[in-house]
């Protein structure tokens, strides 16, 4: 059985996190993922190199697939690309609005020799408005969606710190293009066409908060205007970024502060724990596991009203209340007897102890994987299992250069051409002649 | 131009985020949802309620869905469900493992009535192992997966802060869902099989820190165990959770150097984020700033070097001095001018209006019957022939209930008896 992609060849002008991401989650779909790279690399490939050119960075977002290092900065790399994209499904591209033409790979000239072609491009801001030539990257787009400022995260100087665990906008963009792409490859299907698809990085982003961008004047005059009043003041007396943090956080810690209770992390004897409670029952459920009475905790008894500023003292002798108890015992034992009751909730683990984690391993996301240069991997893979058409990941990061040769031959070209285009510095790394 | 999944039907039996945004984005692709809902209702009605069962978070979850109230405790209930199913091309839901079993809507039970019918299901941590009994919400699946630790975030008394400004993992695994659901369409238009399609909650927060939970051993030799032997010698010793974390952030690192130029600093009306990801985004910011004594990517720098974090710290504190003594529009415009990733830190309570966010048309105005006009984030693609996008609102509860079931072939009086046994219905109708 293969992946629902099997016999899809997709290629892609990639580099960073969000167009590589894509093309490793069509690979893990079963498409044939090559990835074209310029004579200098992949920038990741310098990120925390271990040996020349491979990079733990690299290797992730690229497993799977197989690379050629063309220059498209000179026409005969670009008809290359061009005599290529006749026998490619899909193209990827994310650089910035303007790139693509100025390499002669856009949408109307790889359409030309393709009608069907499914067109992927994601940029930072999108290929219009005031920002559209912006430089991006995800933190920009954290910064700019608000996300940053949601995640109310400081430094020590009162500065903004990014959502360091992950970067959230390259990856909403990555799986939104593989879903896209999907949907093209099925409207292709049924109607025989190919299309354009565009997507942003400040797209991504603003998707994952809708819930505090989206405007419902019904609601926002209860919840929203409070704090957007409070942010507005500070701003007109020139308030600095930490100070209108606080304002913002002040207003909306008042009105989320009792659901906060249960949905964060606490201290324990020997570390931390984090609930993530949604609804009463499961704060019940975390009160009867701890010990706490409706005295100790008066929040989701009748007649506790969060709007009430009264309701601020109340909520922090019940998160007073909650801490001592989860600091009195361990984490193991915690968990232990929150799991008895049903009750939502973590140990707070490392990122770095998860390959071998028992969970972990028992839902087989982590693939296997051999490269060539240095040696075995084990790597976060298809998280997804499909009943008839299984994913896998299908192999490691290509080495720089390692496969130029083979996917012109494959393509149609012969020796002498790939010799003629590798002395004239069109395929292949600059070191190469 | 109809989306590209059009006239495709998809059923979805979800709550809260995971379940209900995958419904939207199939939704936005131009699939016709329909949501099952408890007779209670979908517990995001309840979060931040302005009118009774209607809040933002449900809205802005749930928009361009119809609503189906069913109860599927009852045995006439699950009929109901089990009539639909056979019109109906892809099946969602994000319950807990064994609960579709238990009220007849797995996988084995609705592909007898629709035998090529697309089936995905997200849970917290998977259908199998030793948590997989567990309930599962994002917060904790931050925790479990690493993203808390790994965010560095530490709450003023010392315990962990998840990451607030998203849920990470059921975003995620909502996105991962719609993308199966068009891969497997896809498959099915090729070989006529419909299949099931999974995934977790955990899955979704590893995918999202793969750079971190991988194990390249010649790479982690160098980088990673280090941090791991600290880590555990901690752990041994009793350190708390927040002396870990402070460990970690100030742990010698190939990516110090290249922090300072991929972070954010106050200027004097706010704050501004620099993004810089290659030595050519550095030297745009060094431009832009004045900076001239930075040797960070000299070649014969050596960023884990014993002298790399004074020159680290020195040409922070440089940019640091820098920035704040000027503007957000003052240093954007210089910024800008160099070509250097940069960007003022919005609020996300002006995005709305944004002139970028308006230029590309990424809100969408909706208007909710009861409650009025509303404005969300639309759909996340632009397609070239195929539009994206919904007019419709989130369904109010139970508004729809009975047009659905006419339309798929039950009678006046079949729906009369229905709602009067408690099958179909919101509580409070009956």
């Amino acid at each position: 059985m293969s992946g629902p992609l099997d016999g899809i060849k997709v290629l892609e002008l990639t580099q960073i996190i969000a167009g590589p991401m894509c093309g490793v989650m069509l690979s893990d779909l079963g498409a044939e993922v090559v990835k074209i790279e310029s004579p200098q690399g992949d920038a990741t490939r310098g990120v925390g190199q271990f040996i020349p050119n491979e990079s733990k960075v690299f290797h992730v977002y690229n497993r799977g697939k197989r690379g050629i290092v063309l220059n498209l900065q000179s026409e005969q790399g670009q008809a290359v690309v061009h005599r290529l994209v006749r026998e490619f499904d899909v193209f990827l591209i994310n650089a910035r609005p303007g790139v693509a033409e100025r390499l002669q790979v856009d949408y109307q000239r790889l359409s030309e020799q393709n009608p069907q072609l499914i067109y992927l491009e994601n940029t930072a801001f999108g290929p219009e408005g005031p920002s559209a030539g912006r430089a991006g990257a995800d933190i920009i787009a954290q910064a700019y969606s608000g996300l940053m400022a949601g995640d109310e995260k400081m430094d020590e100087h009162g500065g903004p710190l990014a959502i360091s665990a992950t970067t959230p906008a390259d990856y909403g963009a990555a799986w939104t293009s593989a879903m896209a792409l999907c949907a093209a490859l099925f409207h292709r299907e049924r109607t025989g066409r190919g299309q354009h698809i565009e997507t942003s990085l400040l797209g991504a982003a603003l998707q994952l908060q809708n819930f505090a961008i989206a405007r419902l004047p019904v609601s926002d005059a209860t919840f929203l205007q409070p704090s957007l009043d409070e942010i507005r003041a500070v701003r007109e007396r020139g308030g600095a970024y930490h100070e209108i943090l606080e304002a913002r956080t002040g207003v909306r810690s008042m009105i989320g502060a009792a659901f906060a209770l249960y949905y964060g992390g606490y201290e324990t004897a020997d570390g931390a724990i984090m609930l993530g409670c949604l609804t009463p029952l499961n704060r019940q459920q975390v009160r009867q596991a701890i010990g706490l009475t409706e005295q100790d905790d008066p929040t989701d008894a009748e007649g506790f009203n969060p709007l009430d500023p009264a309701s601020v003292e109340i909520v922090e002798r019940a998160r007073g209340n909650i801490a001592a108890r989860f600091r009195s015992d361990t984490t193991a034992n915690w968990i232990v007897k929150l799991d008895a009751k049903g009750a939502p909730a973590s140990q707070v683990n490392l990122p770095e102890d998860m390959v071998d984690d028992p969970q972990v391993k028992a839902i087989g996301v982590i693939a296997e994987i051999e490269h060539p240069l240095t040696g075995p991997e084990q790597m976060v893979g298809p998280v997804f299992r499909m009943s008839d058409s299984p994913l896998r990941a299908s192999g490691p990061s290509p080495v720089f250069d390692g496969d130029s040769d083979d996917i012109l031959r494959e393509h149609g070209y012969g020796e002498p051409e790939i010799a003629a285009l590798r002395s004239s510095g069109a395929v292949g790394l600059q070191a190469a002649d | 131009m109809p989306g590209p999944l059009d006239r495709i039907k998809v059923l979805e039996l979800t709550q809260i985020i995971a379940g209900p945004y995958c419904g939207v984005a199939l939704a936005d692709l131009g699939a016709e949802v329909v949501k099952l809902e408890s007779p209670e209702g979908d517990a995001a009605r309840k979060i931040g309620q302005f009118a009774p069962g209607e809040s933002k978070a449900f809205h802005g979850l749930n928009r361009g869905k119809r609503g189906l109230v069913l109860n599927l405790a009852s045995p006439d209930g699950r009929a109901v469900a089990h009539r639909l199913i056979r019109d109906f091309d892809v099946f969602v839901t994000n319950v807990r493992p064994g609960v579709a079993e238990r009220i007849g809507v797995d996988y084995e039970t609705l592909r007898q009535f629709r035998p090529d019918l697309i089936y995905f299901d997200v849970t917290g941590f998977g259908e199998r192992g030793p948590s997989s009994h567990r309930a599962g919400s994002d917060a904790m699946v931050q925790a479990y997966s690493g993203l808390v630790a790994g965010d560095l975030k530490v709450a003023p008394n010392g315990a962990p802060e998840q990451i607030t400004a998203t849920a990470p993992s059921d975003y995620i695994a909502a996105l991962g869902g719609a993308m199966g659901v068009c891969a497997a369409l896809y498959h099915r238009e090729r070989t006529g099989e419909g299949q099931r399609i999974s995934t977790s909650l955990l899955g979704a927060g590893l995918a999202l820190q793969a750079p971190w939970a991988a194990d390249v051993p010649v790479s982690d030799s160098i980088l990673i165990e280090p941090l791991r032997r600290m880590m555990s010698e901690m752990r041994e010793s009793g350190a708390s959770y927040a002396e870990m974390i402070e460990a970690r952030r100030s742990r010698p690192t190939q990516g110090k150097a290249f922090r300072i130029y991929y972070s954010g600093y106050p200027v004097r009306d706010g704050a501004i984020i620099l993004g810089a990801l290659t030595p050519q985004n550095r030297d745009q910011i060094r431009t832009a700033l004045g900076i001239t004594d930075d040797p960070i990517d000299d070649d014969d720098f050596n960023a884990i070097g014993p002298e790399a974090d004074a020159v680290v710290a020195r040409v922070e504190a440089q940019i640091r001095s820098k920035l704040a003594s000027g503007t957000m529009a003052e240093w954007m415009a210089r910024l800008d001018a160099a070509g250097a990733p940069a960007s003022p830190v919005n609020w996300l309570e002006d995005m709305a209006d944004d002139p970028q966010v308006v230029a590309m048309n990424l809100m969408r105005s909706i208007d909710h019957p009861l409650t009025g006009p509303e404005r969300h984030v639309g759909p996340l693609v632009e397609m070239s022939e195929t539009e994206t996008g919904t007019d419709r609102s989130a369904p109010p509860l139970d508004s729809e209930t009975d047009a659905i079931l006419l339309e798929h072939g039950f009678e006046e009086p079949e729906i009369v008896r229905l709602r009067a046994s408690g099958a179909i219905g919101a509580a409070s109708s009956t």
